[in-house]
């Protein structure tokens, strides 16, 4: 992870992306539903560092949406 | 990452009877439906004491478009938010936090700012400090927050510096300040070396209550400084830290921190979850609900209610992966 942003910060920042609109957010769900190596490329490409990207693929389901609501919440509180 | 308004009623909801009264639910709802849609967060935070009651409300807004802020505030709260959605200054996050009177209506914002984190935590949270003194008490010396920030142990910094703004009768300038990287066998030391004024043998007992149950990690210190520190004192203990809300619901409830029924209702909606009340217009989104944090606050040390325990439950609107599996 490089300086001093952390997990939080890069999923808060991912996230916001992901939400800026509709077609960025229909693109994001495709690219993960599509393969866990398009899912990286296309976490990295909003910002995300290769290390943490390479982390969050592995996740599925729940867990994804459990590590996502904690630490957006994390970097908002 | 917009988490819109209309949501805040499913959280209040779903706090339950044992939290909030009819009354207060449908204030709440009604009060937050006011907002433009701008917030990427929101808070709701409840008294663990007594029956069900009020919930004080925040919501936590990322930087916006110059012009959203004439639309969420008027007053002087409307200039800080002015300077951070223009980018002046350096703040990541932005809260505007609404205390709800015991008749359920909810008042003027008082107005909180992340500065910066990394090394120039410091100097941005002098910007800021003066940024909010200038706002809300124009010409009168505003706090010297170096005080605070050149004393941390290593690894503390300052998460966020507020005006209680919201609150009646504060006509002098006052911050508060949330340090957070605290390690809890810190605290003691950290208010020693602070040269902190309030009583010792409560902040000792609140502070073997967050060594007892933070698991992992930090806990916040929160310290309101005017020209000096205030006998004041607030601990903060994450969510994700503590070892077990169950037991520490139990603890509070033997101390008389909490209420037999809030603990239990805490115990059962502290882990976060989906909020069944999905956003129809959105299927891909889901609504993360959960406790955030538990506060353990010290308000005087010469009355004997001083010492209270608050629940903070955080709702933010996430992509949905269920099914993906």
């Amino acid at each position: 992870m490089s300086g001093d942003r952390s997990q939080a910060y890069y999923t808060c920042e991912v996230v916001s992306k992901c939400f800026a609109d509709d077609a960025t957010r229909q693109g994001f769900m495709a690219a993960y539903t599509q393969s866990p190596d398009a899912a990286q490329a296309y976490l990295e490409k909003l910002g995300m560092p290769d290390d943490m990207a390479a982390k969050v693929v592995t996740l599925q389901g729940n867990d994804l949406n459990l590590f996502i609501g904690q630490n957006v919440c994390d970097y908002l509180w | 990452m917009i988490s819109a308004q209309r949501h805040v009623a499913h959280a209040a909801r779903a706090l339950g009877a044992a939290f909030l009264t009819p009354r207060a639910e449908t204030a709440l709802a009604r009060f937050a439906g006011r907002y433009p849609d701008l917030a990427s967060g929101h808070i709701l935070e409840c008294d663990l004491r007594g029956g069900a009651g009020v919930a004080d409300y925040s919501l936590a807004l990322l930087p916006c478009p110059p012009g959203a802020a004439g639309a969420l505030v008027h007053g002087p709260v409307a200039a800080v938010l002015r300077g951070f959605c223009d980018g002046t200054l350096p703040a990541a996050v932005l809260w505007l936090e609404h205390d709800m009177s015991a008749t359920g209506e909810l008042g003027a914002p008082s107005v909180f700012l992340a500065p910066l984190a990394g090394p120039e935590n410091g100097t941005a949270a002098e910007q800021l400090a003066h940024a909010l003194c200038d706002a809300i008490w124009p010409g009168q010396p505003c706090p010297q927050v170096r005080q605070i920030t050149g004393h941390l142990p290593p690894g503390g910094f300052l998460k966020q510096i507020g005006a209680m703004a919201g609150r009646d009768g504060l006509t002098e300038p006052s911050l508060r300040l949330v340090i957070d990287g605290i390690a809890p066998h810190a605290v003691l030391p950290l208010l020693e070396r602070l040269g902190w004024p309030g009583p010792q043998d409560l902040a000792t007992e609140i502070a073997d209550l967050a060594t007892r149950h933070l698991a992992s990690g930090a806990c916040r210190v929160d310290l309101d400084l005017a020209q000096d520190l205030a006998p004041t004192l607030g601990l903060e203990l994450p969510a994700s830290g503590i070892r077990a809300i169950p037991a520490l619901a139990a603890d509070l409830r033997t101390t008389g921190l909490c209420s037999a029924p809030k603990a239990g209702a805490l115990a059962a909606r502290a882990a976060r979850h989906t909020l069944a009340d999905r956003n129809p217009d959105s299927r891909c989104e889901r609504l993360d609900f959960g406790l955030n944090h538990v506060k353990l606050s010290l308000t005087s040390g010469d009355v004997d209610d001083s010492t209270k325990a608050k629940a903070y439950f955080s709702l933010v609107s996430t992509p949905d992966f269920s099914g993906t599996d």
